[in-house]
């Protein structure tokens, strides 16, 4: 009884900062915490799987996965003569006979490394830019947009065909690496405009009076509340990095076989949908899987950070005040 | 008004809201009539439910809503109507008023084509003669220049002028019942003022019913005959103004009525005693400042020349209408605007011209309170860390001293600490501003400056905040420049005042002083238009404020533009339309072009005040 209240004191006045906050409510999103975990265990499971690739096709390194077949490895046809899956083959095989579940293990991991520095490379460029330019106006967001405008004009596809055709050997990272480069445009104009409208806010004012740098301004006041804006365009472009490879692979400047990717996969046996089905399911239902879990992970960040997004204390409260009403509807 | 036809007749009347799953109740078991040429007040702090009473009369509001009961407009059941019904109503005999006129004109069209589509909508008129008929009433609501006016778009004209030509919108055709949904709210007290003549002159000419909802009690004072007090969706009380001003009954009632600041009835607080010599707080000679030329938009002076000082401990407060730049001194003040010419001294450090690195040292001596709490903490930021922020980024306090500090100050402002990780939008209008003064108050400020703190706030929650304002200072000690329209609230706080019109001060002094015997004509104008929660009492200041506007009026004549004049003239002899033969006696008023003239440049040709 004595400590009680000591107790009581103790567990309402510890402050909580921002990000820990965050921290809590990310973890209480389920769906997110669920994406996470699978991200975290496919990717594990796929590298190790595969192995690591990495380097030219000069100077390669190569750490063997615990799968007995590699990608690149031509095998005689198995049990079943048209492919189909099987004890030894869990995938299937591909009519030259190589080993599809190696094959899109591969793709996997090529995809996901392609996926993830192309959309952090363009997510950051992208929210440094914008917030640059939107948060300090006049010249510096003049110059900084025309730079921009420029950068938008020049088409993706171009940008990867050249580095393709000048830098395709050193493999797949360099050309991921500098799509990524060009890839933050959109995302830099519309993290400018959240910025435009919020450095008015009088809370950028009460901050400046407090002693705050324009740093801290940038990154600790506004930015998390454009976090909504930055997430959602971060998921789009992590779905079109995927298109982007895709295409650029077709026209033969991206990935060059025999390595693989889940978009030429895709592409390659969408024709074989109706003879070989599972040469289209398991890549496709992968894909699905991995833009699934991106938009959970994207979904709980922006619920984290936007604080009125707290559905479920407001369904107790709720749930709380009905039990009231009917009590004194009772009485 | 020999008719005492009965308008509206509200029986039973109740109002839920489905949200999440339950009804909420949002208005209960109302009960009211209103006659014709009468004034039913609703009066509340804002959730009451007076405005959803308003829209519930009409079927305005959303599809969540449950109305049940009985609304009856001239005996036409107004519940449960199919829409085609209602919209003969709706404009013709019931017509609203809007709190937020800028919101509620569209900003697309001309104010003369919104009056001339109620019009046309409802009579089978020409466009010609609906212009007509528009201009006329643009005329009777005293809109200076009818006819350029009528193609005027809403941005253009000033927020009395939105006001007005939303009062002739709603006059449009002759409305049997008008529902004022915080008419003068918006806009500043002299404004408020014409616009409150405006409306009791109408209404008196039209003998149309008026249901007024507002909080403020001067208002409600200055027009209505019956107030009915809300509380949380019910009737609290329901009686003549008199009564409810005199003999007060529901203790809520009271409450209410005690919050309400009241001109001159607070002693002058003893300001502490200082040293006349001391060195001032705040000292701001001849500052100008502008805004500077944007395309093909001048520059724009702001503030003119003004010079001012605040001692320490001394709240002085700084009173002028919007666009006097009041909030561009206080601003300018913390260095958050950048000086033209002139000089800003804080504590002997000059803030004009001062770079990052000083302005940062300086402003540890200051704290601001802005106008907006909504706006002015960080929606993302728990309000512990917005609290502690200026101490933390001063590297006073960190981790478990920081802490202590935020509980402290959280303490002081009368917050729960457990408050501490609480969001903003989690918080009340004035907790958040409590916040703010935290917030303000964290590096034991020298000044504080609060920008129009309570603007945004309730009567009884104003009182409240006022209140712990000065037992801070009391115990702090920390000068203050109060910036604010409403005369009555620095008359609670402040030891001086200084009136500013136009980017310049127009007279500086002791509250006494400014307050009873005003040496400017403007200051004189400004304390006149303040309504008195008083009937017996506004209504003398009323009288007073006409008489002193008929003189000042008559010296502007002289200055004003003939233009103004021959053209309410020539309306006045334009053949009286068949629709309203009693709108046409407005403009012959003697007082609308004085009056015009009057609010436009009373003082403008006065000299700058002296300084002490």
């Amino acid at each position: 009884m004595s400590d009680s209240p000591v107790k009581a004191r103790e567990i309402e006045t510890e402050g909580l900062s921002q990000g820990k906050i965050i921290l809590k409510k990310f973890l209480q999103h389920k769906p997110a915490i669920a994406g996470l975990i699978f991200m975290i265990l496919f990717t594990i499971f796929v590298y190790s799987a595969s192995g690591i690739h990495l380097g030219s096709d000069q100077a390669r390194i190569t750490i063997q996965g615990w799968w007995k077949y590699s990608h690149e490895d031509l095998l005689p046809m198995g049990v079943c003569a048209s492919g189909c899956p099987s004890a030894d083959h869990p995938f299937g095989q591909i009519s030259n006979g190589r080993d599809y579940f190696a094959l899109v293990m591969r793709g996997s991991e090529i995809s996901l490394m392609v996926m993830v520095i192309i959309g952090s490379l363009g997510a950051f460029i992208g929210t440094v830019i914008g917030a640059v330019s939107g948060f300090f106006g006049g010249i510096i967001d003049a110059v900084m947009m025309r730079f921009t405008d420029f950068i938008i004009t020049v088409p993706s596809i171009l940008i990867g065909a050249v580095i393709g055709h000048n830098f395709g050997p050193q493999g797949v990272v360099v050309l991921a690496v500098f799509l990524g480069i060009f890839a933050w445009t959109g995302l830099a104009r519309l993290v400018r405009g959240e910025f435009l409208t919020l450095r008015e806010r009088e809370f950028v004012d009460a901050a400046r009076v407090a002693g705050a740098s324009n740093t801290r301004i940038i990154f600790k006041h506004i930015l998390p509340n454009s976090v909504g804006v930055i997430i959602v365009s971060t998921t789009l472009l992590l779905s079109s990095s995927i298109l982007i490879e895709t295409g650029l692979s077709f026209l033969g400047f991206g990935v060059k076989a025999p390595d693989v990717s889940l978009g030429l996969l895709i592409n390659e046996y969408q024709s074989q949908f109706t003879f070989a089905p599972w040469l289209f399911w398991w890549p496709g239902l992968i894909l699905i899987l991995i833009a699934l879990s991106i938009n959970f992970i994207g979904d709980g960040l922006r619920d984290a950070f936007d604080p009125r997004q707290r559905r479920d204390v407001k369904r107790r409260a709720m749930a709380k005040k009905a039990a009231q009403q009917t009590a004194t509807a009772n009485q | 008004m020999p008719s005492k036809e009965l308008i509206l007749e509200v029986k039973n009347f109740n109002v839920d809201f489905w949200v999440e799953g339950q009804w909420f109740p949002a208005a209960v078991d109302m009960n009211f009539e209103l006659a014709a040429g009468e004034v039913l007040a609703i009066v509340g702090e804002s959730g009451s439910g007076k405005s959803t009473t308003a829209m519930g009369l009409m079927g305005l509001l959303a599809e969540n809503a449950n109305v049940t009961g009985s609304v009856k407009v001239k005996g036409t059941e107004m519940l449960h109507q199919p829409l085609g019904v209602l919209r003969k109503f709706r404009g013709k005999e019931v017509a609203y008023i809007f709190q937020e006129p800028m919101t509620a004109l569209n900003p697309v069209y001309t104010v003369g084509f919104q009056i001339v589509e109620v019009l046309r909508n409802h009579f089978e008129m020409g466009p010609e003669t609906a212009k007509e008929r528009a201009i006329e009433l643009l005329t009777l609501v005293e809109i200076p220049e009818p006819e350029l006016s009528f193609n005027k778009y809403p941005h253009q004209l000033s927020g009395g002028q939105r006001q007005r030509a939303m009062i002739a919108q709603a006059l449009a055709c002759d409305p049997s019942l008008l529902i004022a949904d915080e008419p003068t709210t918006a806009l500043d007290v002299t404004v408020q003022a014409e616009i409150l003549d405006l409306m009791r002159n109408l209404k008196d000419k039209l003998n149309s019913a008026v249901l007024l909802i507002t909080h403020d009690m001067g208002v409600v004072a200055d027009l209505s005959d019956r107030i009915l007090v809300m509380k949380d969706g019910v009737t609290v009380e329901e009686d003549t103004s008199e009564n409810i001003f005199n003999k007060p009954k529901h203790p809520y009632t009271k409450s209410l009525l005690a919050s309400v600041p009241k001109l001159g009835s607070v002693k002058v607080r003893e300001l502490a005693k200082t040293d006349a010599k001391a060195q001032s707080v705040l000292e701001v000679t001849d500052l100008v400042i502008e805004y500077p030329k944007r395309g093909r938009i001048p520059a724009f002076r702001a503030v003119d020349g003004v010079s001012f000082d605040i001692k320490p401990g001394e709240i002085l407060g700084l009173v002028g209408e919007s666009g006097s730049g009041k909030t561009t001194v206080g601003r300018a003040a913390i260095g958050l605007l950048p000086v033209h010419s002139g000089s800003i001294k804080l504590l002997g450090d000059e803030i004009a011209g001062a770079d990052m690195k000083k302005l940062r040292a300086i402003r540890q001596h200051t704290g601001i309170v802005f106008q907006d709490p909504a706006s002015s903490l960080n929606p993302r930021l728990p309000i512990g860390e917005s609290i502690g922020e200026p101490l933390f980024l001063a590297k006073l306090a960190k981790g478990e001293e920081l802490d202590k500090r935020v509980e402290d100050l959280l303490d002081s402002v009368e917050l729960p600490r457990s408050y501490r990780n609480r969001y903003p939008h989690e918080l009340s209008g004035g907790q958040k501003q409590r916040v703010g003064i935290a917030r303000a108050l964290a590096m034991s400020p020298d000044l504080l400056i609060a920008d129009e703190p309570t603007s945004a706030l309730d009567v009884s929650v104003q009182a409240r905040f006022l209140d712990l304002l000065q037992n801070l200072q009391d115990k702090l000690k920390f000068a203050c420049l109060f910036i604010t329209h409403d005369i009555g609230v620095v008359d609670i706080l402040a030891h001086r005042i200084a009136v500013m019109q136009y980017g310049k001060l127009v007279e500086v002094g002791p509250r006494d002083q400014i307050l009873n015997k005003p040496t400017q004509l403007y200051t004189k104008t400004l304390l006149a238009a303040v309504p008195v929660p008083d009937p017996k009492e506004q209504k003398k200041r009323r009288e007073a404020r006409a008489k002193l506007l008929a003189s000042e009026g008559s010296k502007a004549v002289a200055t004003a533009p003939k233009k103004a004049s021959a053209k309410t003239a020539v309306k006045k002899a334009s053949p009286a339309k068949p629709k309203a033969p009693a709108k046409k006696a407005a403009p012959a008023k003697p007082k609308a072009p004085a009056k015009k003239a009057a609010p436009a440049k009373p003082t403008a040709k006065k000299p700058t005040p002296k300084k002490k």
